[in-house]
């Protein structure tokens, strides 16, 4: 931002004479130019306002290409086309806002952006943008248009063509969210499904993919002739959260090439070991991996008595929504899990729960019976996993509350700590 | 809200920590930043207790040291974690202990910070925890130390840039604010302080030999005749030691190893004490 009181505007002031045939007396002009600026006519504006009083052409000024916008850019002047806009509404401390987003494209980038306000453009217009920001975004610079940006709409063959850079992305980096990817993944799992869309019946194929960095549920609206251990490309698809987790979504706007199988072998698609950041930022996944330290072994691990209706567990034998009714008994385990990166809360159902006590259900309620306390097995529990160093496999969801991950497969890590270490030590030698 | 992850660091890194992040709304977290970046509110320590103090008389508030291989944590525990203070008041010195806390700041005057920790969770565990745990924290170190190096080459340093090199969003952020905070670091004292860590490993395995085990006994006795209260000096206890004919060299290391095991402390610096 440049202060007006350390300003002569000479450089402004060359820019206008610039811009000029005839002379102009340079005094007289600063003096109009300040006068523009106190009335608080943004500087830019008030360069061509100048030039065209005077019979100049305005100055195109720094209008940038979408694929030279950084984060954090301010005053960007840019020429676009809307290429999506959807109304979202959000709440600012506590008040309802209706807000845009979409994505923006020229002939060298698209990007995504959001509107503050309703500058009623549609999808297809071509526009000029003076005076927006850029934001970070899913590791891209986002578009920001706010109250004192100005949109003017262009003739629509301003643009031709947009440039539709796919993002060609691994499974692992997918996020919610994401529109126009482009992922090469073997088919792992296939499943055709009749739904009702708009009224409509409609068949749609779902189930899993994967490629060398981890797996993704996804859906088909559109019958591409898919098949079980097809290798496919994928392009123009985009990405949806289900309970915070990404799933790929592709339909009549998506191209499916098949690729010769061998490409993506079945020995390569893989369960890579992630951290906990990663998982977090993604917002879960599918068959994903991460290691941890057990921080917490939460209250209502144990043994516990689920309502024979719908599950829930029993307070003190009373369900929530059926009142008294005979528990089934069950066993289940919540703890913390902490990699130093981030933080989840990990689930093991009563098959993982026995074999990490080493226990049957049957065993843990003769236990109980014994010792007339059903909390001795959650004491047996925090005794096997507390501080413990876990490697879990399975499936993760998020909400506002954080990360909630389903554990399917456990193993205790133990490392040769002293062979690790004089590896780490030869490392740092280096 | 996301529950904060719990940073692995020595307290040879957290000590050092001088920046503190308010957060902006009633409900958001507030941090330390340390020299190398770790944006702290949780964090995970397993160690040695070597010392509690009930420091209100009335066992409502006590002091514990909790020591790694390269310093002490110092914990305070107040009456709202009654099961911990329980928990402290019939545990014995020194044991191997596994906390969870959170980031506490002292400033006794303007530009003055100490740093200590408010356990949330504690409780005894084995030797194999506290050695994963100092294996964990190398390699976390490691990694801060890294992304401090790269910051650094930056010409300018900028979250996105950090992010862009694969380090996630807290110490991306840790780093930029350490960077500003603190300027030139000195990158070479830290590597230093993970060799100390992990060759404290690997005298695990001469721990149990007899001749050392002895010695450490012996220079134990020593300090426990000289401390009084207050502690006994090093200059003295090695001139004690001298006069019982052990090597100087011998005593030194001794004293250190006796440090690292949390069998002794330093009440005031330069004064040993047994725990």
């Amino acid at each position: 931002m440049r202060m007006l009181e350390e300003n002569n505007f000479n450089s402004d002031l060359d820019d206008i004479i610039n811009a000029l045939d005839e002379n102009i007396d340079r005094s007289e002009l600063k003096k109009k130019l300040e006068e523009y600026l106190s009335y608080g006519v943004p500087l830019d504006q008030a360069k061509n306002t100048l030039i065209k009083q005077y019979g100049g052409t305005p100055i195109e000024s720094q209008k940038k290409n979408l694929k030279d916008v950084q984060v954090n850019d301010r005053g960007l002047n840019l020429v676009c086309r809307v290429i999506s806009i959807n109304p979202k509404e959000i709440e600012v401390k506590g008040e309802k806002r209706k807000i845009f987003y979409g994505f923006l494209g020229d002939e060298t980038a698209t990007r995504t952006f959001t509107s503050w306000k309703d500058f009623e453009i549609n999808k297809g217009d071509v526009i000029q943008i003076t005076n927006a920001y850029s934001r970070e975004w899913q590791k891209e610079p986002q578009i920001n248009l706010s109250e004192s940006t100005d949109i003017t709409q262009l003739d629509p063959s301003t643009i031709e063509s947009v440039v539709r850079s796919p993002a060609t992305a691994k499974i692992i980096d997918l996020r919610g969210g994401m529109g126009n990817v482009e992922v090469t993944a073997r088919l792992l799992s296939l499943e055709e499904k009749i739904v009702t869309a708009r009224g409509k019946e409609k068949k749609i194929y779902s189930g899993l993919m994967g490629d060398t960095t981890g797996k993704i549920p996804f859906t088909s609206w559109k019958d591409f002739g898919l098949n079980e251990n097809d290798v496919l490309t994928v392009t123009n698809g985009y990405i949806k959260s289900w309970r915070g987790a990404p799933q790929l979504v592709f339909d009549e706007n998506s191209q499916v090439e098949k690729l010769d199988s061998d490409k993506l072998p079945p020995e390569k698609i893989g369960t890579p070991l992630i951290s906990i950041s990663v998982l977090i930022e993604r917002g879960g996944g599918v068959d994903m991996m991460v290691e941890g330290t057990v921080l917490e072994v939460l209250k209502s691990s144990g043994f516990i008595y689920r309502c024979p209706d719908c599950n829930r567990v029993l307070r003190n034998g009373i369900c929530g929504i059926h009142g008294e009714v005979l528990g089934v008994p069950d066993l289940r385990i919540k703890v913390i899990l902490d990699d130093g990166t981030g933080s989840l809360t990990a689930l093991f159902n009563r098959e993982l729960t026995e074999q990490i006590l080493g226990m049957t259900l049957d065993e843990c309620k003769t236990t109980a019976e014994e010792a007339m306390n059903y909390a001795i097995i959650e004491h047996k529990i925090i005794e096997c996993m507390a501080a413990r160093p876990l490697q879990v496999t399975g499936d993760a969801f998020s909400d506002e509350f954080g990360l909630t991950f389903l554990v399917r497969n456990v193993h205790f890590v133990s490392l040769d700590i002293q062979k690790e270490a004089n590896e780490l030590l030869k490392e740092l030698e280096e | 809200m996301m529950r904060e992850q719990a940073w692995r660091l020595f307290a040879g890194e957290y000590n050092e920590t001088t920046c503190k992040v308010e957060g902006e709304g009633e409900k958001d977290p507030s941090y330390v930043v340390t020299p190398l970046g770790a944006k702290v509110n949780r964090l995970y320590v397993a160690g040695v207790l070597t010392h509690v103090e009930d420091i209100s008389h009335e066992g409502e508030m006590f002091r514990a040291h909790v020591s790694d291989p390269t310093g002490v944590f110092v914990l305070y525990v107040g009456q709202f974690q009654p099961e911990i203070l329980d928990y402290l008041s019939h545990m014995d010195t020194p044991s191997y202990v596994a906390l969870v806390g959170k980031s506490r700041t002292y400033e006794p005057e303007e530009g003055t910070i100490y740093v200590s920790v408010r356990p949330e969770i504690l409780r005894e565990v084995d030797a194999s925890v506290r050695n994963y745990w100092i294996l964990e924290t190398c390699r976390h170190t490691k990694k801060r130390i890294e992304a401090v190096v790269e910051a650094s080459n930056m010409t300018s340093p900028s979250v996105t840039e950090l992010r862009s090199l694969g380090y996630d969003t807290a110490l991306a952020e840790g780093v930029i604010s350490s960077l500003s905070h603190y300027g030139k670091i000195d990158i070479d004292s830290y590597y230093v302080l993970i060799k100390e860590a992990l060759n404290s490993l690997k005298t695990e395995d001469i721990q149990p030999h007899s001749q050392t085990q002895e010695i450490d006994n012996q220079i134990l006795g020593l300090i426990a005749k000289n401390e009084g209260d207050e502690g006994v000096p090093w200059e003295k206890l090695v001139k004690k030691g001298l006069e019982e004919k052990f090597d100087k060299e011998v005593i030194e290391t001794t004293l250190e190893s006796l440090l690292d095991k949390g069998l002794i402390y330093e009440p005031q610096l330069g004064r040993l004490k047994t725990a």
